[in-house]
């Protein structure tokens, strides 16, 4: 299957219902986080992107383990099989 | 540990850094609104504390009780960590032209870093919310700090820590008796892995779902100079900084005593330092920045503040600009070359932290950032027998001789 996947941790867990892992085709991680919206609800956008549109500087996203913000943001193309995160940016140190 | 009289339950709660939105003081580290961190509050009001409450307690940072988050004495896992000497410089001040400037020296914890602070609040607070297991990302310090409390506290203990780490910190870590996890990657790599697991596995982590009690035990840092500066506030302090939590804490702890109404008005300086190679913070701060932006290859002798992508990072960068401070960076040359001034005119040998701190201090002093009648604190934060490869190569090496006072004469210059 070409489709993505997103490990949902347990703070986000309630925003997708409940799920822990969403399977779902997205060419890039914008349009990942339209296609949950449109499936879970105008939420996820309003919760995971600031008002310019941008993603919520206290989140970051991995792909691979890469954070997207060295790979070039929301544009950051995904393929099928990639494996996507999303922690809270305040962690660690 | 001696009794004291305390008042319990001071602890208000958790509040939103970012929205405001208040919860109960349990296991959660971020605002389900809009995911910001979370820190604890305390019902200040009803905190009585004078000089003289803290006075006839025991020489740890568990004097400061009232405002640290536990609700009880009994839960605390006492290394007798804290009320380190804050050490009045004489030779150092002289060379680089100070008045009055003191080293808050943290390498003599019992772990050798400030770690033991946030990691006694984190492993306590651990044991009230009846955890049964503990663990922390590190860059080497954390893991010593964290895996000798839960052995005191006896819950097992999850390390994660980058791959090539200096050998005494790993060496030390693992004699505690943690399962220490090395992932192949760099710093962000093991705290990633580490907020995944303890997402998955229900731990403890102490940097990450504990964080907002875990950090709270570096305010003890503010505290202590505050006391030891006879209740005064210093002009200036310098911080070195990797994730930001260790300056956050910092500055929170000033504002708590102001209050609870042990200081005044706040007007200490608080200047970050960073090692060049991974300063992010120090870069944001050059250059106007509203953000932190993430450095992907960290490549700096500090390796304890080589994070790259620092959680606090925009909250220690507001906090310098409030409160009026600097942020400024030293090479990896600096950084050694203040180790040794350091140990040569102070007797203390600290670590690359502590080196980072001392290189900024001197840089920010011949900028004239520093003025020369300021009481400047500056902190150093680990001890140099962590990290001896650090300096090793750059020192001269010992004299050998046959045991022959003849042969010896010519080398004893100083007569
Ligand atoms: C010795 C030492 N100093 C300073 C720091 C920086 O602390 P923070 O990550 O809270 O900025 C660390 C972090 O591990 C450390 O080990
Ligand atoms: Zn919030």
């Amino acid at each position: 299957m070409g489709e993505v996947v997103l490990q949902v941790p347990r703070f986000l867990s309630s925003l997708f219902k409940g799920e822990r892992e969403i399977k779902l085709d997205a060419s890039n991680v914008r349009n990942m986080v339209m296609t949950l919206s449109d499936r879970y609800g105008e939420d996820v956008k309003e919760k995971l992107l600031d008002g310019e549109g941008r993603l919520k500087a206290v989140l970051n996203v991995y792909v691979n383990g890469k954070n997207v913000r060295f790979t070039g943001g929301l544009d950051t193309s995904l393929n099928p099989g990639d494996k996507v995160t999303i922690l809270p940016a305040v962690a660690g140190g | 540990m001696r009794e004291v009289e305390v008042t319990m339950g001071q602890i208000g709660g958790l509040r939103c850094r970012e929205c405001s939105k208040e919860y109960d003081p349990s296991l959660r580290y971020v605002c389900e609104e809009c995911f910001g961190p979370l820190d604890v509050f305390y019902d200040y009001d009803a905190i009585k504390v004078t000089p003289e409450t803290f006075a006839p307690r025991d020489k740890t940072m568990w004097r400061y009780f009232e405002l640290l988050p536990l609700s009880s004495l009994s839960s605390v896992v006492n290394l007798w960590q804290g009320f380190t000497p804050l050490h009045r410089s004489k030779r150092l001040a002289a060379k680089l032209g100070l008045r009055e400037l003191y080293l808050k020296n943290d390498s003599v914890n019992p772990t050798f870093s400030f770690k033991d602070r946030p990691a006694g609040v984190g492993v306590s607070r651990a044991l009230e919310l009846e955890l049964k297991a503990i663990g922390c990302a590190s860059t080497g310090n954390l893991a010593a700090a964290t895996a000798a409390h839960a052995a005191v506290a006896g819950l097992p203990c999850y390390v994660f820590i980058p791959v090539g780490l200096e050998l005494p910190k790993v060496a030390q870590a693992l004699t505690y008796g943690p399962r220490i996890v090395e992932v192949e990657g760099d710093y962000d790599d093991a705290n990633r892995l580490a907020a995944q697991a303890a997402d998955a596995f229900n731990i403890g982590v102490l940097n990450i779902n504990l964080r907002p009690y875990y950090v709270e035990g570096s305010k003890t840092l503010a505290f202590e100079v505050a006391e030891q500066l006879g209740w005064e506030q210093p002009d200036h302090v310098i911080v070195p900084v990797g994730s930001g939590a260790m300056l956050h804490s910092i500055c929170k702890g000033f504002e708590e005593l102001r209050s609870v109404g042990l200081l005044d008005e706040i007007r200490v300086k608080v200047s970050a330092a960073q090692g060049q190679g991974c300063a992010p913070i120090v870069d944001a701060f050059k250059r106007g920045l509203n953000e932190v932006i993430p450095v992907e290859n960290p490549d700096t002798v500090a390796k304890s503040l080589a994070i790259g992508e620092p959680g606090d990072g925009l909250y220690a960068l507001k906090k310098v600009r409030k409160y009026n401070g600097y942020a400024e960076e030293a090479s990896d040359k600096e950084i050694v070359d203040a180790i040794r001034l350091l140990a040569e005119t102070e007797g203390i040998f600290t670590e690359p932290a502590g080196g980072v701190s001392v290189a900024v201090l001197k840089k920010m002093v011949d900028d004239g950032k520093i003025g020369r009648d300021e009481k400047v604190v500056c902190y150093i934060t680990g001890n140099g027998l962590k990290t001896p490869e650090v300096v090793l190569e750059s020192l001269p090496r010992p004299i050998v001789v046959k045991p022959d006072l003849e042969v010896l004469a010519p080398y004893i210059t100083g007569r």
